[in-house]
């Protein structure tokens, strides 16, 4: 973490155009928090249907022009940078936070040290069958049946209390029947491997558009999705770093002190595989700021009163000569993603070279 | 051993394949929202909403007997609990039911064993003989943009590695990097406000194929007709793939200009032009096998984009528009279409590299 910060130091000396990015990325970020205190004279979404597709720098009030609907294509822009963010931003952050822990795992444990005694793993399995029937699915159908509350906590109760049971017995039931001790192994890495291979066997847009195409348009269900296919990205790149990791001589040291296995990990394994998580957190970051903006463009998965750079751009299909509504926010979109890229193109060549 | 390779491939294939693909099936039917739902059970002032509720209702549920929508989902299926069953707490039992094989999923999968993609619920078309008419625009565009790109990308990055082009190298990588970050749908629109738009230059036709100009005519003059219409979406499209192209390419080249009969052949006295187009290049191209199959998701997602934009009658389109119409069936059916020219081309990149490198066969025998 620190050398990621040196990194930085460095790069925003020597470098002119990292340091360029950077200020940008600053710039935008404070813009975008203080967005809803600024003094605009209209929302995102104010209709003026008598100032339709004014043209830029013609009236005062609208500086950018306006869109089909006489919507401000300044403040759109603005609010476009302000939902794209807020939506890539936190969806990166879970992503990467799944991918590095399930990364990590895959390539710390490998596919023969990993192992669990039969019994646990039947308790593992059945309790799941039994959560996932108690505690999720009864209280949404209560719910939606409008039963009472009282309902939902009884059902909770026996859930719990179900899995308590199974553990009592599976425990009892090893007393007398040895082979519920044996120690079986499970290959970790082989099979997350494999479940990263499944989602990563259709391209990332098709199963955005397909999977959002089935449900209504909402922005959770479709920050959902993209946390689905974004995780394996990073879950990939922490599993090589961790397998380079897992050879180096202090790791071995650690090893051998007895040092507790989640202590290794998270001491002694995570910071030094961050840097290049960091990278592709940033470089993510980019990808679904296109993504979300092609989504919207096309009118697939995200609601109609949620301002989006794409929303803007998609009414130049109604007037080919409006080139404003694609100028401004696409340029706004392209710069942003320009200076994510620079950054972490400028992090690389330098770590590229160390090595 | 090429052959046995390729079956082994595809035995570990197929498994994913198929269980990705009715994931999507099954989500397409589990989350809420039927095809016609809206349209025919609203009350409003449209086409279906004038009539009573009771013939919308019926009407409604001659749709789903007629799309097999009323029947169960899968197998099996856990009944919905009623509100009376809160009163004796006899919701706490799941209650299975089993439906044998009169399930949506088991229709489909039969019907796709056989070969058949199902029919589709806007237009009571089957969806293969939809994907297969939309396929035809499709391919060219992508072969087509493909070879270009190809080309373009060869002619940039063996022009980058030679030793006195040091300005032209940083040049043509920054201009990579801005047009690798310009979003697909943004650079086909500023290409079209820039080419094809009465206000700037209208070189090309903006929009469309020439629908019905071209009907009398064949061969050639068809072709040299509907030319104009694809030359901007190649363009978009060749413009999107060479930034991974070249710098593949590039970078290829580079390491295999550091090895070894490199040097030898620098000390031969070769000139540098001989020493890159007959001994860097070959070994150089040996990854480009892999890149082009690595391409597919750019072209699928390019596909979408230009098809929609410049409204072209191809897959990408097909496939916007039954989204918008929410009709399953073809959204269901082009996912496989993809899955399986993905599947394929992963394979065919592996053969093929078996061949063009001998060293790998004779490591993995």
């Amino acid at each position: 973490m620190r050398k990621l910060l040196q990194d930085i130091t460095y790069l925003w000396q020597y470098k002119w155009s990292f340091k360029l990015a950077l200020t940008y990325l600053g710039v935008l970020l404070l813009a975008i928090l203080a967005l809803p205190f600024l003094p605009f004279s209209f929302g995102p979404n104010e209709l003026h249907l008598s100032k339709v597709y004014l043209k830029p720098f013609s009236d005062a009030t609208h500086l950018f022009g306006t869109d089909q609907l006489g919507r401000d294509v300044l403040v759109n822009s603005l609010y476009g940078a302000r939902n794209g963010l807020f939506l890539a931003i936190p969806v990166m952050l879970i992503a990467s936070f799944f991918g590095t822990g399930i990364g990590v795992i895959a390539g710390y444990f490998g596919n023969n040290t990993f192992q669990v005694r039969l019994k646990s793993l039947l308790w593992f399995i059945l309790t799941l069958a039994v959560v996932s029937y108690y505690v999720v699915y009864l209280p949404i159908q209560l719910n939606e049946l409008d039963q009472p509350v009282k309902h939902i906590y009884t059902s909770w109760a026996v859930g719990i209390a179900i899995s308590a049971i199974l553990w009592f017995i599976l425990r009892m039931a090893a007393y007398w029947w040895p082979l519920l001790q044996k120690p079986i192994l499970i290959p970790l890495d082989g099979s997350i491997l494999r479940v990263i291979e499944l989602i990563t066997s259709l391209p990332k847009l098709l199963v955005l558009i397909a999977v959002a195409a089935f449900a209504p348009p909402s922005v959770v269900l479709l920050s959902a999705i993209f946390v689905f296919t974004y995780w394996t990205g990073t879950a990939r790149l922490a599993r090589a770093e961790m397998l380079r990791i897992r050879q180096l001589p202090y790791l071995e040291a650690a090893i051998s002190t007895g040092m507790p296995t989640h202590r290794i990990l998270f001491k002694e394994a995570v910071p030094n595989l961050l840097t290049p998580v960091i990278v592709a957190f940033v470089f993510g970051i980019g990808g679904l700021l296109t993504i979300e903006s092609t989504l919207s463009f096309l009118g697939i998965g995200l609601p109609a009163d949620f301002p989006s750079w794409g929303r803007t751009i998609s009414g130049i299909r109604s007037n080919l000569s409006a080139w404003w509504l694609v100028t401004f926010p696409g340029g706004f979109l392209a710069i942003t993603v320009l200076a994510l890229q620079i950054c972490s193109y400028h992090i690389v060549r330098l770590n590229q070279f160390k090595a | 051993m090429v052959l046995h390779q390729l079956f082994k491939r595809l035995l570990y294939a197929i498994p994913t394949l198929w269980i990705m693909v009715s994931l999507i099936f099954l989500l397409s039917r589990v989350l809420p929202g039927a095809f016609g739902e809206q349209q025919l059970l609203m009350a409003d002032e449209s086409f279906y909403g004038k009539g009573s509720a009771q013939q919308r209702t019926a009407a409604y549920e001659q749709l789903l007997n007629r799309t097999n929508q009323q029947l169960p989902l899968f197998y099996i299926s856990i009944a919905p609990i009623l509100p009376s069953a809160t009163a004796d707490y006899s919701y706490l039992l799941p209650d299975f039911e089993w439906h044998g094989s009169q399930n949506q999923y088991h229709l489909w999968a039969s019907q796709l064993l056989k070969g058949s993609l199902g029919v589709s619920f806007a237009s009571n078309r089957a969806v293969a003989d939809s994907i297969l008419e939309a396929a035809g625009n499709t391919i060219w565009i992508l072969l087509a943009s493909m070879v270009a790109a190809i080309a373009l990308a060869l002619v940039l990055s063996i022009s980058m590695v030679q030793h006195n082009r040091t300005h032209w190298r940083r040049f043509i990588l920054s201009f990579l990097i801005v047009l690798d970050s310009l979003p697909l749908f943004v650079l086909s629109l500023l290409l079209l406000l820039l080419l094809a738009n009465p206000d700037a230059l209208q070189i090309f036709p903006a929009f469309g194929l020439s629908y019905g100009e071209s009907a009398g005519l064949t061969g050639f003059q068809k072709i040299a007709y509907d030319l104009p219409y694809f030359i901007l979406p190649i363009l978009t499209l060749v413009l999107a793939e060479i930034p991974y192209l070249t710098n593949q390419l590039y970078n290829a080249l580079n390491t295999s200009l550091q090895s070894d009969y490199i040097r030898t052949a620098r000390a031969k006295g070769l000139s540098e032009r001989t020493i890159i187009l007959k001994h860097a290049l070959r070994n150089a191209l040996l990854p480009v096998i892999t890149v082009l199959s690595d391409l597919l998701p750019v072209l699928v997602a390019g596909t979408i984009i230009i098809e929609t934009i410049f409204a072209i009658p191809g897959v990408g389109r097909l496939l916007v528009s039954s989204v918008l119409a929410r009709d399953f069936p073809v959204i269901v059916g082009i996912v496989v279409v993809i899955a399986l020219v993905k599947m394929l081309s992963h394979i065919l990149a592996d053969v093929l590299y078996t061949i063009a490198d001998p060293r790998i066969k004779h490591k993995a025998a």
